[in-house]
């Protein structure tokens, strides 16, 4: 681990290759190169395919978007179109100025 | 797919204490999760069960999605109706009130909770639980308009730890600021007198009944278990006897370091007596962390001391554990001093679980973790293999592969002595596809080179924790892919109670699975639950008769009746059926008239380790 800062991540969770996911998948890359300048991190995660990952986040539902580093989590779930209802909710409404 | 993050593994919010912040920003989740859902933007759930087997389910194969969600959650949820009648509470909210959810649907929404506040918004409020203590929460509400009704839905988050924090925070300030007081008045010495043992240092009986109280409030709601361990030391009355009290008080004060030094940082220690102290662990797992820590204690104190203080210390320590908050420090201290003097009564040196039973249990269950985690560390799991013969042929036909963990001193243990604990706690899904990836590597090997068409099969027994982790056809796939071996030659056993409960997410997994072109089987049948229903929509290929049945071959008219319509019954489902613990050529035969199709059993021969295999391959049977 080390003293260094982890790098500002999120994590979207979806749930295979249904059309919510697709869309998710876009409207988060949006954000995070969009609003968020590259600043974060994105990771997409299949529930499907790693339990260790979901079970750690403590995600309840697909599509939810978390924000994982820096701590502590916060959640998004549903379509993440409204990119300030979800930059609020993570925690993320100065980032974007 | 990313590999899982390690940052996002260690993480874990609970460990951190409760916040304002942090309470609302889970209830501005939960209300987004369900706004969510309503609108139509979920499409699955993620269902956790006690914190382990995590479900996934797509909505379009859902039973009862919303519910599942609302019942899962970790804050009380409710819709009550225009007239304020409660019409849907979930689990959750119920243990809150300490009330089944049956008791709550129906009744007005006044009877449970104190003071109001206005539709849409949120704020700080108390429900009044069944014991009629008022718990504090936090409570958000928007409303639905459900074909013209106005409903209201509540999520309602607990602040009672957050609230004890605020009032040890000030009953700390105040408390600091008698003792300045009195220390204007040169009487701090006396303060610390009534609430502290004056040789150690630690607190006295009075303030570790207190902070047991304290304790039992707190894990009546978070459902915790508090543990208090009553140690005694074995040796003390010789030692202040043959080298006097300055050598026994030291020794009480090196006692208590050591004590503290096993301890977490929000556990307590007491000196209540001569040589009796208490530890207090407040929110435990249970009684195998009680016992462990118990252990724990017993060896901190019997090590060797290294700073001069020669003597090992032996003690006798007895541990009661509350579950959920019930009982009262003093019927927990009595448990544990019970369970001290049996400790004591025992010779010593060891430590004691007030419920007898309770205790071995968990002792016995501790050790066989242990050796289970320490040998798939070590690679020590092992596979024997059973042979599995022709009965009309009288030709070996393939194996049933076993599991077995060598001991470090080259015993093995089997699989009845570690499976359950395996089952309980999660180990057998690592367990489960070593031994698979074993057997199948091992049945690559055996394939014979000239003849194609005589494969040999290995059959390879699954547990229904395999289930819950992901997709289990992906890991047949991928383990078939990486041994080399043909799907064709691989048999996977189910239990009956594993398909008992036939969700449909598991049908689906064996149904891939089938479709790769592996058998699948039913294992011990006629032991279990299995219902007829059960056998037709299952992608199955043969069921294996259980022993109990086929040792009564013979000699008992009720079981050879009980194999012979298995046997029928197998046949018009399709079904190929195997006879397990064949033992004597009488039941061979009988068997074979009856139309099994093949057997197992020490007539053909043990489970054996695999460098015997090859010498028995070929080999024809009379």
């Amino acid at each position: 681990m080390g003293g260094d800062e982890p790098r500002p991540q999120l994590m979207l969770f979806v749930s295979g290759a249904s059309d919510l996911s697709a869309r998710a998948i876009a409207s988060a890359t949006e954000l995070c190169d969009v609003r968020l300048s590259g600043r974060f991190r994105l990771a997409v995660v299949d529930v499907h395919g790693d339990p260790a990952a979901t079970q750690s986040s403590g995600v309840h539902a697909t599509p939810t978007l978390v924000r994982t580093a820096p701590l502590p989590l916060r959640r998004f779930v549903g379509d993440l179109s409204d990119t300030d209802a979800v930059l609020l909710r993570l925690g993320l409404t100065d980032a974007g100025s | 797919m990313p590999a899982p993050d390690p940052a996002v593994e260690s993480v874990t919010e609970d460990d951190t204490p409760p916040t304002r912040d942090r309470a609302l920003a889970r209830m501005a989740e939960a209300e987004d999760t369900l706004r969510a859902i309503g609108a139509g933007e979920v499409d699955a759930f993620v269902v956790s069960d006690g914190g382990q087997t995590r479900r996934v389910f797509t909505l379009s194969t859902a039973d009862r999605p919303y519910r599942m969600f609302v019942e899962n959650m970790r804050d009380g949820a409710a819709t009550v109706s225009s007239k304020g009648q409660i019409l849907y509470a979930n689990r959750r909210l119920g243990e809150l009130l300490l009330c089944s959810t049956d008791t709550i649907v129906g009744a007005p929404l006044t009877r449970f909770m104190i003071g109001a506040i206005p539709a849409g918004s949120s704020g700080e409020l108390q429900l009044s639980d069944a014991d009629g203590e008022l718990v504090p929460v936090l409570v958000g509400t928007s409303v639905l308009d459900v074909d013209g009704d106005q409903l209201t839905c509540l999520t309602i988050t607990d602040l009672t730890a957050q609230k004890a924090q605020e009032r040890e925070i000030t009953r700390l300030g105040q408390a600091q600021a008698a003792r300045l007081t009195e220390l204007q008045a040169a009487q701090s010495a006396l303060t610390e007198q009534v609430t502290h043992d004056a040789l150690t240092g630690l607190p006295n009986r009075a303030l570790i009944v207190d902070r047991i109280e304290q304790a039992l409030a707190v894990s009546k709601r978070s459902r915790q278990c508090t543990a208090v361990l009553f140690v005694d030391l074995d040796t003390f009355k010789h030692i202040n006897d043959t080298r006097g009290h300055a050598a026994g008080d030291s020794l009480l004060q090196r006692v208590s370091e050591r004590l503290v030094s096993v301890l977490r940082p929000m556990d307590t220690v007491g000196r209540i007596g001569g040589d009796e102290f208490v530890v207090l662990a407040p929110e435990v797992d249970g009684h195998l962390y009680a016992a462990d820590l118990g252990t724990r204690l017993i060896t901190e104190l019997s090590r060797e001391d290294d700073t001069g203080g020669a003597e090992r210390v032996a003690a006798s320590i007895g541990i009661s554990v509350s579950v959920s908050g019930r009982g009262t420090a003093e019927t927990l201290l009595h448990e544990a001093d019970t369970a001290m003097y049996r400790a004591k009564s025992l010779g010593g040196g060891r430590a004691e679980m007030f419920d007898a039973a309770l205790g071995r249990q968990a002792k016995k269950r501790l050790r066989a973790r242990r050796t289970l985690d320490a040998a798939l560390d070590e690679q020590r799991i092992a596979v024997h293999f059973q042979p599995l013969v022709d009965l009309a042929g009288a030709q070996i036909t393939g194996f049933e592969a076993l599991a077995r963990i060598a001991e470090r001193d080259g015993s093995l243990l089997a699989p009845a002595e570690f499976i359950p604990v395996a089952e309980d706690s999660g180990l057998v899904v690592p367990l489960g596809a070593k031994v698979l990836t074993l057997a199948c590597r091992q049945a690559q090997q055996w394939q014979p080179r000239e003849t194609p068409g005589r494969n040999l099969t290995v059959a390879v027994n699954l547990s229904s924790r395999q289930f819950g982790y992901g997709d289990l056809s992906s890991v047949v796939e991928w383990t078939l892919e990486r041994t080399g071996l043909a799907p064709s030659c691989l048999h996977l056993e189910l239990t009956e109670t594993a398909i008992m409960d036939l969700h449909p997410d598991i049908l689906r997994q064996l149904e891939r699975i089938r479709d790769l072109g592996v058998e699948m089987g039913l294992d011990d049948f006629g032991t279990g639950y299995a219902s007829l229903t059960h056998l037709r929509r299952l992608p199955l290929s043969f069921v294996k008769i259980d022993q109990s049945f086929v040792q009564g071959l013979g000699t008992d008219k009720e079981d050879e009746r009980i194999v012979s319509a298995v046997i029928d019954l197998a046949a018009n489902l399709g079904l190929r059926s195997i006879a397990e613990g064949v033992e004597t050529p009488d039941q061979r035969d009988r068997l074979r008239d009856l139309g099994c199709d093949q057997a197992q059993g020490y007539l053909f021969g043990r489970p054996m380790p695999p460098d015997e295999v090859p010498a028995m391959i070929g080999h024809r049977l009379e």
